[in-house]
């Protein structure tokens, strides 16, 4: 009889686990694949979610503009966080994965639309920075991006 | 009656393991689900179930083709995935956008199923490799 639950100490391992009722392995020894419960997916759970503020906020120049910004996060002990970028434009809302919008204007002011960018430039265990563009003759500035971070396992 | 905050035990036919906040009642069944600590029959965690990096380079053609990117042992469900792109080497982006090169093909996806990701897409030129960096979830999507 194998068991369906399983926790406690076993060979230096915490284990909690508890299978999948269509699975018959016992769940001692049963893989994270095995289970509907497993401790190891406690590990990979989100530990930050931040909000990293766009250097050029609020602005409306028809300027080309490109800046990084860096930022401080907790460190989990991984020097490759899992991340995902969540931006957040001009009326602060999400626009995941990027803005797209068309606005009124002409080729000599510019036009009042959403053409930014934002890209991660690097993420290490304590810093994250990431690269905000905006192209010339769009009027519009991102507030920034929000951004979670899990551990890989 | 008694209030557990927690339990761990049988409950029908398979094991269960639920925990609650102070106040409430772990084998209530009405428990507001803000209110489940931890919950083994409605998990609620996102962990993750595979990862990696696939680029995708020239190879006579801007059209990469169908490329298997991707592989993992059937969870028994379409995994959630999430994908960042980095064009030759360069920083990494929510989307990857595909120039016009003139090509008549535009056939390109991305496309995820209980065991793998193929994409097929046009790369920007032929000196452009793509990197796609993806993250599958055991969350299932379809």
């Amino acid at each position: 009889m194998f068991r369906q639950a399983f926790r406690g100490w076993d060979g230096g391992i915490f284990k909690f686990r508890i299978t999948r009722p269509d699975r018959t392995v016992d769940a001692r020894y049963a893989s994270i694949d095995d289970c509907v419960f497993h401790e190891q997916m406690l590990f990979t759970q989100p530990y930050w979610l931040g909000f990293v503020p766009c250097p050029f906020a609020g602005v409306v120049s028809k300027d080309l503009l490109d800046q990084t910004a860096t930022v401080s996060i907790p460190n989990a002990g991984v020097s490759d966080p899992e991340y995902v970028m969540f931006p957040r434009n001009v009326s602060g809302r999400n626009c995941f994965p990027r803005p797209a919008s068309v606005g009124s204007g002409n080729s000599q002011d510019g036009y009042v639309s959403e053409a930014w960018a934002i890209r991660m430039v690097s993420i290490t265990a304590t810093s994250l920075t990431l690269r905000f563009t905006k192209p010339a003759l769009s009027l519009q500035s991102p507030l920034g991006c929000s951004v979670v971070l899990m551990k890989r396992g | 009656m008694t209030i557990s905050a927690a339990f761990w035990d049988w409950v029908g036919d398979r094991w269960r393991g639920r925990w609650v906040l102070p106040g409430y009642n772990a084998r209530d069944t009405n428990v507001p689900r803000n209110k489940v600590v931890l919950d083994t029959d409605d998990i609620g965690t996102l962990s993750k179930l595979a990862n990696g990096q696939a680029t995708l380079s020239y190879g006579g053609s801007l059209d990469t083709g169908a490329v298997t990117i991707g592989t993992w042992p059937d969870p028994g469900f379409v995994p959630l995935c999430t994908f960042h792109f980095s064009i030759a080497g360069g920083e990494w982006d929510n989307v990857y956008t595909m120039q016009n090169t003139g090509s008549a093909s535009g056939n390109y996806y991305i496309k995820v199923s209980r065991t793998g990701i193929v994409a097929s897409l046009k790369l920007i030129n032929s000196t452009s490799p793509v990197t796609i960096a993806w993250t599958a979830f055991r969350l299932p999507v379809m």
